[in-house]
């Protein structure tokens, strides 16, 4: 207040000794009613000089009191108003105005306060004139969807790998292999694998047996990274295989082709982080490049996008899609059987049947949801899965993420879709 | 149900319109209950046809929980 | 007759030529889209030399909108660096500046777009009343509107110029950009300018020449060239900003493609289009009022209040009544947007600047107080309205309840750690499930019960007299009675039903809000034919706080305007043009909602302070002829033109 009151004369002292003057005169001159005219005007521009301080002081400021600036003036006008009747109407009215935005104002300053961050930084991404350093931190933003995320559980960025892979040590990974200590692991178990046949692809006995005709196998650690990347289905860890298909299936998607479609250069950002973080020397961005263009022929290799939306605000799937289209892209089928939906056999997680399944569990005496209905069921298991865990299943084995990886829409056509499926009857139609 | 049926309310309306025009030819109109009654009768019709139709114009259920 | 014949003829003639010559810049551009959008065509023989060295490097481009190819007519969008080059500053930060700059502009802009299309509604309306009296006071309404927009006028085009300069100081690279994009239509612009000039001062100066007959009509139809002008104006000045959120008409790199037609027709422009007239309607309606109110509180004679207590009734009406499509015209904007980039809609509506909206719904609730308490003050001014003053409170009491329920966030408010961890207030995609039925409920009800206010401020001072007047009366109450019912039950059904059906229901109680003011003041209009006065309504006898239910209606509409205009400029984020042109300034971050709306209050009542002195100059000028001031009562019957 103090401050408030000297910043204010500072700043009007000048009008206000004019005034003083004008006071002066009027005293000589007898005249009581200018006097007191002048006076009441003196203390308006004191008021009014207080608000202009107040203003400047906090323009930019974090504190929430510019609005008393708006009520300041609106009792100085108010006042004028009173003893200059001639201008009385129009100084009311200015004096109303400022209250109204006062309090619009002061109600935009009560609402909780977001700053919009600044953007992202620009950068034409040049990974092929990168430092290692450089090339696996943008590969880390494309596995986890962030530098430094690549500890966070549930982290996740445009490459989808963390959905199957757990990274580091310790983490579940029960849907892939946990790639920790993947480039030693490549070195000295998958290649010299029998069941690999290094250099003999005909032999083998996986769905696929090469990644293109005539590309053969790896004969590297890089050869191998790349070429799993590119052919998942030409050697499938032990274990990791799609059920019933006795390992000779996997559940993961060529990261080159759609809905993933990671380019080349990313691949390589992506396998530099995977050497860089175990503290060890990386092949150079030519070599990993050229171990992927041994496994995927030039008309296959996907142009290196833009990346003008990726990162955690990704949409996985907008809901404009079909709905088997949306089970596919946000990779529920790799774990869950859904009747109806061709490609959905994963054992990973419960058979999704809950026009039967949902009523059931909701009134079992383990569940501790909100849920009454069957959608609300079925919204709540996708947003906050640990809700209920179905008997027999590991918990925190679904990502949390689905809530924000999927529109309104994408959400409403998957409840839709799985609460009209029962066990028992065919399956509903896809829409 | 028949109230879920948007026909009942049809004919509702219907009975309505006539009450008010039998109120009018029997000079009943004036009669506060009587025209309370058609009054009430016509509203209520009303907006029910407008809650049913609007919602199936959008291809949605108005009688949603009724029917459960 | 055959001179009156002659005359006629002479007379289409010439509003003929008139218009021709005012539409010929339009004319001349259709034609250049026509050809492929005014590539600024270089002397042929240079073109062709031009052709021979590109020949082999005819570059060509997609459309990042349309789609289709063009050949590369243009330089890409530059890409700025923070740097005194690209952004220029004074001591301060250059985009309050030019949102300052901006803001001024387009409130005296949208004045001034807005009173012609008054003026034309009113002097139409004077020209067909039979009854002289009131034709007259029409006519001299619409007089002083022109009268008002004209200061606001030439305030406008300094500011435009203001505008310009700030832009072109502040954001060298930018400007230059879209200059470059749009040079093909520049001309256009100022040749309409010109032209709106020209127009409003011949509408202005010739309407004591042009008082008679069909003189008469054709200053009329002129008011309707000027109208026409005005929009045009307007609708290029919209490309500008339509092109900065969903740029199309180049390509990737925000190089124009020959197609000037795809640069203005964008994704948003249409939308916007109708969204700004309607909003610039009801904001002229608004400031209007707001002049009307001020001269009613300093007036001296009873005359005088009489005057302008019609005159801001009339003009409240108008602002109001183009008040209610407004909130449809946002619906399709918003449609629109979510069909442009849903990211663009969620960042909107649930997202960054989702309290934004929380604030508008608020603001959308004081207008309708504001209306609904200027209605009941109006009652005052009628012999026989006392019946209704006690029931006054109890719609009081609806319309606070329903405002209540209508601003209630649906998600609480936490803290700025707990938003940054949810980005946003709300989930940002279960926040769409939130439960919306009941908010739905409580605008229905404010609305319904304005037309309630209403209805009894059209009955105030008049009895019915149809034989069935108490079937009527029943009638009626039955059926507000019931839609209030209607309402608040589709509300309370929402909770019950799952989303996907409750989405639906706010469709339903729209429709009962609209059977209600259709119906209703359809059948009041039939129940009040021939109805007994129970005496005049008595201008001028209203108490001085309707004036500033007024001015708080004028107030927050220009507030809500400012808002809404953020939101649609910050939702940019930090581009530029939106994908094609980052801002790479040290300002490229989102405001928080405290410095917005401290902003926009400084803008407001900058406008009202400024806009106020221009009226207060207006009857500085008046003083000076006190005699004509007296002539100028209503009832006297005033003759138009002498106060300039």
């Amino acid at each position: 207040m103090k401050e408030l009151l000297v910043s204010a004369l500072g700043m009007g002292w000048g009008v206000l000794a004019v005034l003083a003057g004008l006071l002066v005169y009027h005293f000589t001159k007898g005249n009581r009613d200018g006097a007191f005219k002048v006076f009441i005007g003196m203390l308006a521009t004191l008021m009014i000089f207080m608000a202009i301080a107040n203003y400047k002081n906090n323009f930019f400021a974090e504190s929430r009191l510019l609005p008393v600036s708006l009520v300041l003036i609106t009792a100085t006008t108010f006042m004028m108003a009173l003893y200059f009747s001639n201008v009385s109407a129009l100084l009311k009215i200015g004096g109303f105005m400022f209250l109204v935005a006062a309090a619009l104002s002061g109600y935009g300053n009560w609402l909780p306060q977001v700053e919009g961050g600044f953007p992202p930084k620009e950068e034409k991404l040049q990974f092929d004139s990168m430092t290692s350093q450089q090339l696996a931190d943008e590969g880390e933003k494309i596995i986890f969807g962030g530098i430094g995320q690549s500890s966070v559980q549930g982290a996740i960025g445009k490459g989808q790998c963390p959905l199957c892979h757990g990274f580091q040590k310790g983490f579940l990974s029960e849907r892939a292999p946990n790639l920790f200590g993947l480039p030693e692991r490549a070195e000295k178990e998958r290649l010299t694998d029998p069941n690999y046949h290094k250099g003999e692809p005909q032999k083998r006995a996986y769905a696929d047996k090469e990644a293109c005709p005539g590309c053969g196998t790896a004969t590297t650690v890089q050869e191998y990274i790349a070429e799993s990347h590119a052919c998942p289905n030409c050697y499938v860890a032990a274990g990791f295989g799609v059920k019933g298909t006795n390992d000779k299936e996997s559940p993961m998607p060529k990261i080159h082709k759609p809905p993933i479609s990671l380019s080349l250069p990313e691949l390589a950002a992506v396998d530099t982080w995977l050497y860089v973080r175990e503290g060890k020397e990386p092949p150079s961005y030519e070599d990993i490049i050229k171990s992927y263009e041994k496994f995927i022929l030039e008309a296959d290799r996907p142009k290196q996008q833009d990346d003008k939306a990726a990162g955690p605000t990704q949409l996985l799937a907008d809901g404009t899609e079909p709905v088997d289209q949306i089970f596919a892209k946000a990779q529920c089928v790799v774990c869950h059987t859904i009747p109806g939906i061709p490609g959905a056999t994963g054992t990973q997680g419960p058979k999704l049947e809950e026009g039967t399944n949902a009523p059931n569990r909701i009134h079992d005496s383990a569940y501790k949801g909100t849920a009454k209905t069957t959608p609300d069921y079925i919204m709540e298991s996708i947003v906050s899965p640990s809700s209920y865990v179905v008997k027999g299943f590991p918990d925190n084995l679904m990502p949390k993420i689905f809530g924000q990886k999927l529109s309104a829409g994408a959400l409403k056509k998957i409840v839709d879709y799985l609460s009209q499926v029962k066990a028992g009857a065919p399956p509903p139609k896809i829409s | 149900m028949i109230v879920t049926n948007p026909l009942f309310w049809f004919a509702l309306l219907a009975i309505g319109v006539v009450l008010l025009f039998v109120g009018k030819k029997m000079d009943l109109l004036n009669n506060t209950a009587y025209a309370a009654v058609v009054s009430v009768v016509i509203v209520v019709a009303y907006f029910h046809i407008v809650d049913h139709y609007l919602m199936e114009m959008q291809g949605l259920d108005y009688w949603y929980l009724f029917r459960k | 007759m055959g001179r009156q014949n002659g005359k006629k003829i002479w007379s289409i003639m010439a509003l003929g030529a008139m218009m021709a010559i005012l539409l010929l810049p339009v004319a001349t551009s259709l034609n250049a889209l026509a050809s492929g959008g005014g590539e600024a065509p270089p002397a042929p023989a240079v073109k062709a030399e031009g052709d021979k060295k590109d020949e082999a490097k005819v570059e060509k481009g997609r459309d990042v909108y349309y789609k289709t190819e063009g050949i590369v007519a243009g330089a890409p969008a530059p890409k700025t660096t923070d740097g005194t080059k690209d952004y220029p500053r004074y001591n301060f930060e250059s985009r309050v500046l030019l949102w300052f700059a901006n803001q001024q502009h387009l409130y005296y802009g949208s004045f001034v777009l807005a009173v012609p299309i008054f003026c034309m509604i009113i002097e139409f309306m004077g020209v067909v009343t039979k009854d002289k009296a009131m034709a007259k006071k029409y006519d001299q309404l619409a007089y002083d509107f022109i009268k008002i927009s004209l200061t606001a006028y030439s305030l406008t085009a300094i500011l435009g110029g203001i505008l310009i300069f700030t832009f072109l100081t502040l954001y060298p690279a930018f400007f230059g950009y879209l200059s470059s994009i749009f040079r093909p239509v520049m001309h256009i612009y100022a040749l309409m300018f010109v032209a709106e000039s020209g127009t409003l001062y011949i509408y202005y100066y010739g309407w004591d020449k042009m008082k008679e007959g069909l003189l008469k009509w054709i200053h009329l139809s002129m008011s309707v060239i000027l109208n026409v002008i005005g929009t045009v104006l307007m609708m290029l000045a919209n490309s500008w900003i339509g092109f900065m959120m969903s740029p199309a008409g180049v390509d990737e790199q925000g190089r124009f493609l020959g197609n000037i037609w795809h640069v203005i027709h964008t994704a948003l422009w249409n939308p916007l289009n109708v969204h700004r007239i309607l909003g610039n309607m009801a904001f002229g309606g608004g400031v209007v009022a707001a002049y009307a109110a001020y001269r009613f509180l300093s007036a001296k004679t009873d005359e005088e209040r009489a005057h302008y207590d019609w005159m801001g009734y009339i003009a409240m009406a108008l602002a109001v009544a183009f008040l209610i499509p407004l909130p449809f015209a946002g619906y399709w904007l918003m449609r629109e947007v979510y069909a442009y980039r849903q990211q663009m809609g969620i960042t909107l509506m649930g997202g960054l600047l989702a309290w934004l909206f929380i604030i508008q719904a608020t603001m959308i609730g004081i207008l309708f107080l504001s209306t609904n308490y200027y209605l009941w003050q109006a009652l005052g001014r009628m012999r026989g309205a006392e019946k209704y003053q006690r029931y006054i409170k109890y719609l009081v009491f609806v319309l606070v309840v329903g405002f209540l329920v209508f601003i209630t966030p649906h998600t609480m408010v936490m803290t700025p750690a707990e938003l940054k961890a949810m980005g946003g207030q709300q989930h940002p995609v279960l926040g769409n499930y939130g439960v919306m039925s009941a908010k739905n409920g409580g605008i229905n009800v404010i609305i319904t019960t304005t037309v309630l206010s209403f209805v009894w401020y059209m009955r105030g001072n008049k009895e019915p007299m149809v034989p069935w007047k108490k079937f009527g009366n029943i009638f009626m109450g039955t059926f507000f009675g019931l839609a209030y019912v209607n309402i608040i039950w589709l509300a309370i059904y929402g909770y019950y039903i799952p989303a996907n059906v409750r989405v639906g229901l706010s469709v339903p109680q729209v429709a009962t809000t609209l059977s209600c003011l259709f119906f209703m003041t359809a059948l009041n209009g039939v129940m009040l034919k021939g109805a007994k006065q129970m005496g005049p309504i008595e201008w001028g006898k209203i108490s001085a706080r309707s004036q500033y239910a007024i001015i708080m209606l004028a107030t927050a509409f220009t507030w809500m305007m400012g808002l809404m205009g953020y939101i649609r400029s910050s939702v940019r984020l930090f581009w530029h043009v939106n994908e094609i042109m980052r801002d790479n300034s040290p300002w490229a971050y989102t405001h928080t909602v405290g410095f917005a709306a401290n902003m926009i209050s400084f803008n407001v009542l900058f406008f009202w302070v400024s806009i106020l002195f221009v009226f207060w100059l207006g009857t500085l000028g008046a003083k000076k002829a006190p005699v004509e001031a007296k002539a100028h009562a209503p009832g006297r019957v005033p003759e138009p033109a002498h106060g300039h």
